[in-house]
């Protein structure tokens, strides 16, 4: 069990203390595992391990819009060297309380609404994957590394800034000099994008 | 001195709607008030209603920069009914005092001077009717869902000024953000300002009173003081107020 790479034995306490603790985030918790969720923060993972940040010392790395942090925290620490500081941000403060219970001392945490309280930002690494659920990234300035994720699945109603294009999520991003870009199917269920866009402003 | 407010624009609500707000006014609130509408349109409105015109502190807020505007989603400009920000602004068109501020679609059929008497904090309606676990739901939060009412506010001076401050900061990334409208940017923002209207004195004609016990639509409770008339987009069975004036005798005999 010493060797098992994926601590199912976690996630099964961290669904059990939803369940009881706040059983109303049962169904949101599961979703966060969902097959686009990993096809998502894989893709994302598996870029920044080939970019310029990855070789940083004692990395720094910031995660907007964290949500609980359920796949990209793992994907990080196993992809990814010498991280000194996982910091999850998100406005949802039960989201980040959940995190930390699930990750304890591998991350930090902080509750801020990055659509209205962040002006500037740096970071070695700075991730967004929900850049569709806030403004637009450009109003932020970002000292470090970014790697952004959008989409065009407008006919969800919290996704209050889709994008038609890359081309739109690059000009909405600021990010000047690109390292990666790409876009890749939403999911597999609907006819709709995801987009990706790696660089710096 | 009460200050009461509404506002109307576009083509949606005739002028017979503020007349009978004020009517409704006139008739429940037995204490000195003014009455005022918001509107770039007068004709066929009471000469006793004040008529004041849209504010322009905040960008795109009038109705005619709102609706030439290209920032629309689901066929609505987005935060579709900014213009009621303008209530918000302290001391606003030169008046102070207490405010209240009415939908126009709302019906009043009993005394306010409850609401009065309970005054304190500002005050605004609440959604009881919808089940309030659902709000604790991380999609209720994602997608900016409501927890307030406004077809009713009520506050006095500045004391919703940090409101005003939010919209003079951000008018864009609220407009952008809350596609909702204004109910979704307060109960998102701002809830913490307000104290709720009870549902023993408030509730809606077309999703009922209060979660689970009272959700009877299509219903006239006649203990109450304000019945909202606020409407599902889709739904075949809501009613807006004058359609339910035309099918139901007492909301006809209300709504004078």
């Amino acid at each position: 069990m010493a060797k098992c790479p994926v601590p199912f034995w976690t996630y099964s306490r961290i669904a059990q203390h939803i369940a009881v603790e706040y059983p109303h985030r049962s169904l949101d918790f599961a979703r966060s595992f969902s097959e686009n969720q990993m096809s998502a923060k894989s893709w994302l993972v598996e870029q920044l391990s080939m970019s310029p940040a990855a070789g940083i010392k004692e990395k720094k790395i910031v995660v907007l819009g964290a949500w609980y942090g359920t796949i990209i925290v793992p994907l990080l620490q196993h992809y990814l060297t010498d991280i000194a500081e996982i910091k999850l941000i998100d406005y949802d403060k039960d989201t980040l309380a959940i995190a930390k219970t699930m990750f304890s001392a591998d991350i930090t945490t902080e509750v801020k609404d990055i659509s209205f309280d962040v002006e500037e930002m740096t970071a070695d690494i700075i991730i967004n994957t929900s850049c569709e659920h806030m403004w637009h990234m450009k109003d932020i300035k970002f000292n470090g590394l970014c790697a952004f994720q959008s989409n065009d699945f407008f006919q969800e109603p919290a996704h209050v800034n889709c994008v038609e294009s890359l081309e739109e999520f690059k000009e909405q991003t600021g990010i000047k000099t690109i390292y990666y870009e790409g876009e890749k199917p939403f999911d597999s269920y609907h006819d709709n994008k995801r987009f990706m866009v790696i660089g710096e402003q | 001195m009460i200050h009461v407010f509404c506002s109307k624009w576009g083509e949606i609500y005739e002028p017979i709607y503020v007349n009978r707000l004020f009517n409704m006014v006139k008739k429940h609130l037995p204490i000195e008030f003014k009455f005022y509408c918001q509107t770039e349109d007068a004709q066929g409105i009471d000469e006793r209603i004040t008529i004041l015109p849209f504010l322009r502190d905040l960008p795109e807020s009038t109705p005619q920069e709102m609706f030439a505007s290209n920032n629309w989603r689901n066929k609505k400009p987005r935060l579709w009914d900014r213009p009621k920000l303008n209530y918000f602004k302290p001391h606003g068109w030169g008046i102070k005092g207490t405010r209240i501020a009415l939908d126009l679609d709302m019906v009043i059929h009993n005394d306010m001077m409850p609401l009065i008497h309970m005054f304190d904090k500002p005050l605004t309606g609440r959604s009881w009717w919808h089940n309030r676990d659902f709000e604790k739901r991380p999609d209720w939060k994602h997608r900016n869902g409501a927890h307030n009412n406004g077809g009713f506010y009520m506050w006095k001076d500045d004391q919703l000024a940090n409101i005003w401050h939010d919209c003079l900061k951000h008018a864009e990334r609220i407009y952008h953000i809350y596609t909702g409208g204004t109910d979704n940017f307060i109960s998102q923002r701002h809830l913490n300002l307000f104290d709720f209207v009870p549902p023993s004195m408030y509730y809606s004609f077309n999703r009922g009173c209060e979660w689970p016990h009272d959700l009877a639509s299509h219903v006239i409770r006649k203990d109450r003081i304000l019945c909202a008339f606020n409407t599902d987009p889709g739904v075949a069975t809501n009613f807006e107020l004058h359609e339910a004036a035309n099918v139901y005798e007492e909301v006809k005999e209300l709504w004078q």
